[in-house]
């Protein structure tokens, strides 16, 4: 037989915090997945996308400019709940990064 | 002002450094308060800045800065209703901060944000962070004695 998610965490008033936040309940790390697919997808559009337009393209600057936009959804996922705070830590961190490497390789 | 080859080198790379590094606080720091801004806002009840590690790097720095945009906003109120009837060459000078306090402290939050933050997020061994971090300021003195030299000659 299949094995269904447990639902019953649900309450009979829940908002779409609530439904945002049930992959969590079985898998913790998620929605950090689906922000990393989220910066991957981002990264390979401007980098192709750069190189198709003018010829060369720099992946450094394709993974600062997604790190922007990660950042802002970590922020969202924060606000909606489903994005601890532990994550959005690392999350900084890692973007940070990236985007001080960019600055120093200009 | 002469540009010598060898030595000015060293002197343009590390003048771009210094500024990349100025315009990357600069960037990380408004990052962070939009991030802390927006929580607030939005009533989150887990903010960032009530993480130890988030208090201890950037929270002092955030604290800190909005301490002295108070005390501006503060001295500009004094000073746009001060009344006309003061004597005329009257010199009325009032020290809105200490420049010295805030430029140490800013330096100082930016060094923890970029620098030590990340080494403690990665776990590395305090031993190494302390060896990255006396490399780091020695290479800075270092530096500021090449471009002062620079100048000199």
């Amino acid at each position: 037989m299949a094995d269904f998610y447990d639902l019953s965490s649900l309450s009979a008033n829940h908002t779409i915090r609530d439904i945002l936040s049930l992959p969590n309940s079985s898998y913790p790390y998620f929605w950090v997945w689906i922000l990393g697919g989220i910066w991957m997808i981002i990264t390979l559009g401007f980098y192709f996308k750069e190189k198709e337009r003018l010829g060369k393209a720099n992946v450094l600057s394709a993974m600062a400019i997604s790190c922007f936009a990660v950042l802002v959804l970590s922020l969202l996922g924060t606000i909606v709940g489903f994005v601890s705070i532990e994550i959005m830590i690392y999350i900084i961190v890692f973007c940070f990064l990236i985007i001080a490497i960019w600055f120093f390789s200009k | 002002m002469e540009i010598k080859k060898g030595g000015g080198f060293w002197r343009m790379s590390l003048q771009k450094i210094f500024i990349t590094f100025a315009i990357l606080g600069l960037l990380i720091y408004g990052l962070m308060s939009f991030i802390t801004i927006t929580q607030e806002n939005n009533a989150v009840e887990n903010k960032i800045i009530h993480n130890d590690l988030m208090n201890d790097t950037y929270g002092s720095l955030y604290d800190e800065l909005s301490d002295a945009q108070e005390e501006t906003e503060t001295v500009i109120g004094n000073f746009t209703r001060r009344s006309p009837t003061e004597e005329f060459g009257e010199l009325s000078v009032t020290s809105i901060f200490s420049p010295t306090r805030k430029i140490k402290t800013l330096t100082l939050g930016l060094w923890n944000t970029l620098i030590r933050l990340p080494l403690v997020v990665l776990k590395v061994s305090p031993v190494v962070a302390n060896i990255i971090t006396a490399i780091l300021i020695i290479s800075l003195i270092i530096g500021m004695w090449l471009i002062w030299k620079g100048v000199s000659t």
